[in-house]
């Protein structure tokens, strides 16, 4: 089972969401699976900083592997613009729901036209 | 000064929060005083760096005065030099647009703050990942600027701009993964310096590095198959929102693209036709948003998919890789956002005096608005390429450039799209010429249009025009971004 790696594991949820984002027509799913597709990013890129056994990068003694910290840092700053984007998007939602009583993306394009 | 490129990025971002404190105080047009201090200062600061530049220093500035492979580092060379110049001039004169009525309030300027703050941001770091998380401060903002006036279409309009857009930044993100998994930095020099042996090692990784990277600034710029949220945006958000999408964010698409292929891959770029890729797509965009525009009936819409053709003739320049050609490429960049946003500003005016949106239906203004509709001529004709103005200079020198490099295809390809540029102009100025009027809505009441609105089209118009009488300032400003570009 050495395939089933976070890397591998974060392809999979990112094509799992493209997937979604593809196929779905409902404004709320749309978000969703641009958020699973943000969090397979976020899988794939601690994976690539982890190390079987690590230890958290403090130096101490007794310490000998360790992961990378630098990926984990980052990925918080992706969480956090993850965050906004889906209020931001959320609430866009709601307003075109507020405004067309409806969130499928089919019958908003009819009523545009 | 050393801490000149932070400096410039922090100001915006400060005056983005006290135009909110304006509120309690008594000063008049408080939020507009501090919107334009906040991007007064950032220029006089660029302007004490321009010195350094022409003699071609670069200034480099490491945030929390880490070194270079740890910290994060903001550069000022002649590349960022010209698009900060560019940024900071269309801002300010999209802050002038804005101040002509009271429509626009405080969350207006501040985001409109913000949204500067983050191209600055993206244009002088020179890490990887910090230019990502500058790219959302701007997405952000953007996405809700262009619903400020808030109308079903706009909400719908923001929210496709948002699924595209976001998407797009997942692959970004895989490719800085792959990127920082392979050289483990974020550094764009260091990277830059490793990419010759990892390619010579495992070229696919590369190809499926710069293919990533060419989706997700593709969306942003507006490239052919990833153009679909340009439409709808630019004629939906109000009149100087347009101007900034339009003049500003898609040239921000246009620098990454410069920046990353050019620092990063400019090896491969140059050997294996990478940058042919670019060209080629680049003439579909031009051939696309050609025709799109020869066929709309909507004013906005039909200036936004002007806005891809153009950037089409931008990214054939800047693909073909030689030094003309990229002056072409950076010379219609500024050409176009100049252009571009006073002709926003001019069917703003228009629309908003007649309450038409569509072509057909603005016959003969010309007899209300005389102004505003020769100065709309006039940088049509500047945008078309025709001689007096600035637009000729950067399409012969793409026309040159492409002759250089013997694509007689891209030539034709080329002279093709100018000729459809010019159909769809003239369509516009020869309604607007007509000799009798539409008839008007009869409960219509026209919005109050000021004279900053006016101001600020004429300057474009009349810089437009200087540009193209005397072209030698400009090439000087960008002499040291390209050759920062190709040393």
């Amino acid at each position: 089972m050495t395939w089933l790696n976070g890397l591998n594991i974060g392809i999979i949820v990112i094509l799992i969401g493209l997937y979604g984002m593809l196929t779905k027509t409902n404004l709320i799913k749309m978000i969703m699976c641009l958020y699973v597709m943000s969090s397979g990013v976020i899988l794939f890129f601690i994976s690539l900083g982890y190390v079987s056994g690590g230890e958290a990068a403090i130096f101490e003694n007794g310490v000998k592997a360790m992961v990378d910290p630098l990926p984990q840092a980052v990925m918080l700053t992706t969480l956090v613009i993850g965050l906004g984007i889906t209020a931001l998007g959320l609430a866009l939602a709601i307003k075109t729901y507020e405004d067309n009583r409806t969130l499928d993306t089919r019958k908003l394009k009819e009523k545009e036209e | 000064m050393e801490s000149t490129p932070i400096l410039i990025i922090t100001f915006p971002l400060i005056a983005a929060f006290l135009t909110h404190l304006t509120k309690y105080t008594n000063i008049k047009r408080g939020a507009e005083l501090v919107a334009a201090l906040g991007l007064i200062i950032p220029l006089a600061l660029l302007i004490t760096t321009a010195q350094t530049i022409f003699t071609g220093n670069i200034l480099e500035y490491n945030i929390g005065g880490w070194p270079v492979p740890l910290g994060i580092n903001l550069v000022i060379d002649g590349l960022s030099f010209f698009f900060c110049a560019l940024v900071i001039g269309i801002g300010l004169l999209i802050l002038l647009y804005s101040m002509g009525i009271y429509l626009y309030a405080r969350r207006y300027y501040s985001l409109l703050l913000i949204a500067f703050s983050g191209i600055l941001g993206i244009i002088l770091t020179r890490d990887i990942f910090n230019m990502y998380v500058f790219f959302e401060i701007l997405a952000v903002a953007s996405y809700v600027l262009i619903t400020y006036k808030r109308k079903p279409r706009t909400v719908t309009a923001s929210f496709k701009y948002l699924i595209i857009s976001e998407s797009t930044w997942v692959f970004f993100l895989l490719a800085i993964a792959m990127l920082y998994g392979l050289t483990g930095t974020l550094n764009m020099d260091s990277i830059a310096s490793q990419i010759g042996v990892i390619y010579n090692s495992n070229p696919q990784i590369i190809h499926l590095i710069i293919a990533l990277m060419m989706i997700s600034f593709g969306i942003k710029c507006g490239m052919f198959p990833l153009h679909t949220w340009i439409p709808d945006a630019h004629s939906q958000a109000p009149t100087p929102v347009s101007s900034l999408l339009s003049g500003l964010i898609l040239k921000v698409g246009i620098y990454a693209i410069i920046r990353i292929f050019y620092l990063l891959f400019k090896p491969i770029l140059l050997q294996n036709g990478a940058g042919l890729l670019l060209t080629y797509l680049g003439a579909i965009t031009l051939i696309f948003g050609a025709c799109m525009a020869l066929v709309q009936d909507e004013l906005k819409k039909l200036l936004a998919y002007s806005s891809i053709n153009q950037i089409g003739f931008i990214l054939v320049g800047v693909g073909l890789g030689s030094y003309v050609g990229l002056m072409g490429g950076l010379f219609h960049t500024i050409n176009h956002a100049l252009i571009k946003t006073a002709l926003f500003f001019c069917a703003g005016i228009i629309i908003s005096q007649t309450g038409f949106w569509k072509v057909s239906q603005l016959r003969g203004v010309w007899k209300r608005m005389p102004g505003v509709t020769l100065a709309f001529s006039a940088l049509s004709l500047a945008i078309i390429g025709i001689p007096p103005f600035n637009g000729f200079f950067s399409k012969l020198f793409i026309l040159r450039a492409a002759l250089m490099k013997g694509h007689l295809i891209l030539m034709i390809i080329l002279v093709s799209g100018v000729i459809v540029t010019a159909a769809y102009y003239f369509r516009v100025i020869g309604t607007f010429f007509i000799p009798w009027e539409s008839k008007q809505a009869r409960d219509f009441v026209p919005n109050p249009v000021g004279p900053f609105e006016h101001v600020s089209a004429y300057i474009i118009a009349a810089g437009c025009l200087i540009i193209g009488i005397i072209p030698g300032p400009i090439l000087s400003i960008i002499e040291p971004a390209i050759r920062s570009l190709l040393s």
